[in-house]
């Protein structure tokens, strides 16, 4: 049995701010000490470029780096390392897919789909791709419940389909998607699949060889590393095909007043300095996960989770979103109290030092979808447990009783 | 309870000026991209006022064009509500450009309580959408 209180105590925040109950983890995470000691060790006793120097301190700093790609390369079961680029977040990856890969390969008349379940990283950059390039931009919708069958998505697949991109998990209602089902039915009409992962890198098991998708993204920020890093996995031989969209240093081959040709992957899509301090420090962000091992970390999730909706079903005046079950949904519970305004209850259950997320979370088609203009949104990790949902139900009647 | 003091809760559950207006000079519409609350809000001019498309930003008779009327109607939380109710109060009788004069800080005297940076959104959101009003041109004259 994991002791889930003894890895709250590696995180400093709660030291610090002993009341606080923090359930906004879908947006960001806290960081452990061992990430905080990586950053502080490079800056005070190692620090040099990466890729650069032939001097000690850059080439320790590049040893350093370049582990990472191999330990993320092994997080997620790529088959190879240079398949592992370093981008500043899910937001950059997906861009870089839309601006590289995109252009080169969608035409008029072509389509791409997504689900009406993404966060706006995964909607806009495809939805703005097609209307540069006159292609058709289309909707897998979800049951009522928020769930995302792959049915939904193969009604929206026909010989024209270029792309489908579709979250690992809903970042508004926790709904785990079929991906490995979607990814077969997309490549089985020659499509090719990017999966956002930014909601279930640090929850559940991930392994792109087992999903078999042509491309995945996800932040450092999202799974107790820090912000500033993330990942864009793609098939090798896809990357190698892409032309890079970021020009600078440290992505060349040679260049000349007439040309310039280019470093191999990943070098190619990493132009210019790049986060040398997070990317080493997400390596205990790594190895953090590792050490838990994703079994516990899905249990210890599904037993809040399971606590969680029963609690909030207990309060009056509530509607929870999703489908109010643990074995669908990783992390999320979003709700609203219907007689107080989503932003009020996130002032007021902060009043009682609860931290949860209000508004549209980035995804205003699917908040429009449950017709909402947002939820309260409560999202966990490894370190809240059963007397934080406590605090949480709590610090709900307080808001409700405010309102009354 | 900083932030809901019973002044506040009286103005979201009952909140003044709420409602459209018989005639209005003109309207507009206002949105917190943050959050996704939205504003509506009317406006009717003193009869006789100077009206043109420069309003509130000349010193002009279109500037001392004074607001007979005010409504708006909202779908947003306690402080934007109470915020619109509250300011809709104070300008009535007010010049458009006194009214252009009006900053965060008068908002937040007037709501009488310490707004976080986050909520100081939904506070400013009436008199963003106030300000915007102001400066259109009257439908009628």
């Amino acid at each position: 049995m994991t002791d889930f209180s003894a890895i709250k105590k590696r995180f400093p925040i709660f030291t610090n701010q002993p009341n606080l109950v923090f359930l906004d983890n879908g947006a960001s995470t806290q960081k452990p000490q061992a990430v905080i000691d990586a950053i502080t060790e490079l800056y005070t006793k190692y620090y040099a470029n990466v890729h650069r120097g032939i001097y000690k301190n850059s080439e320790r700093a590049t040893d350093m780096f370049e582990a990472v790609r191999g330990k993320v390369q092994k997080l997620i079961g790529a088959a190879h390392e240079q398949e592992i680029i370093f981008t500043k977040g899910t937001t950059e990856s997906l861009n870089t897919i839309a601006y590289t890969w995109g252009e080169r390969n969608i035409q008029a008349g072509d389509e791409i789909v997504v689900s009406l379940l993404e966060h706006h990283a995964n909607f806009i950059p495809w939805q703005q791709l097609c209307q540069r390039k006159g292609a058709t931009f289309k909707i897998a919708m979800p049951e009522k419940d928020g769930t995302l069958s792959v049915e939904a998505v193969k009604k929206q697949l026909t010989p024209k389909t270029k792309l489908v991109a579709i979250t690992h998990v809903s970042n508004v209602l926790g709904v785990i998607t079929p991906v490995r089902a979607i990814t077969a039915a997309a490549h089985k009409v020659g499509a090719k699949v990017v999966v956002d992962a930014a909601q279930s890198i640090a929850h559940l098991p991930v392994n792109v060889q087992d999903i078999d998708c042509d491309f995945l993204v996800f932040s450092g920020h999202k799974m107790y590393g820090p912000t500033g890093v993330g990942i864009l996995y793609g098939k090798r031989e896809l990357l190698e095909n892409m032309e890079p969209f970021m020009f600078g240093g440290n992505m060349i081959n040679e260049v000349t007043i007439e040309r310039s040709t280019w470093a191999p992957v990943p070098e190619k899509f990493e132009g210019g300095t790049p986060a040398i301090a997070e990317v080493i420090a997400l390596a205990p962000a790594i190895d953090l996960l590792q050490e838990v091992g994703f079994d516990a970390i899905r249990a210890h999730e599904k037993e809040l989770l399971t606590y969680a909706l029963q609690q909030l079903a207990t309060l009056p005046d509530i509607t929870i979103y999703g489908p109010q079950d643990a074995d669908k949904i990783s992390g999320v519970i979003s709700f609203n109290l219907d007689t107080v305004h989503p932003h009020d209850t996130g002032t007021l259950v902060d009043e009682k030092d609860v931290a949860i997320r209000v508004g549209h979370h980035c995804a205003q088609p699917l908040t429009n979808f449950l017709g909402v203009i947002g939820t309260c949104r409560a999202s966990f990790a490894i370190y809240n447990t059963k007397a934080d949902v406590d605090r949480l139900i709590n610090a709900l009647k307080h808001a409700q009783k405010v309102f009354k | 309870m900083d932030n809901y003091r019973e002044e506040i809760i009286e103005h979201y559950k009952h909140p003044q000026n709420y409602g459209h207006l018989s005639h209005a000079d003109a309207t507009v519409h206002e949105r917190n991209s943050s959050c996704g609350d939205v504003i509506d809000m009317e406006v009717a001019y003193e009869k006789g006022a100077a009206l043109s498309a420069e309003g509130a930003s000349t010193s002009t008779a279109a500037g001392a064009a004074k607001i007979q009327n005010v409504r708006f109607t909202s779908d947003g939380c306690s402080i934007s509500r109470a915020s619109a109710s509250m300011l809709t109060e104070e300008v009535k009788g007010m010049s458009r450009a006194d009214i252009a004069k009006l900053g965060p800080q008068d908002i937040f005297d007037m709501l009488g309580v310490n707004i976080g940076t986050t909520r100081a959104k939904c506070a400013l959101l009436p008199l963003d959408a106030m300000k915007k009003l102001i400066k259109l041109p009257a439908k009628h004259e």
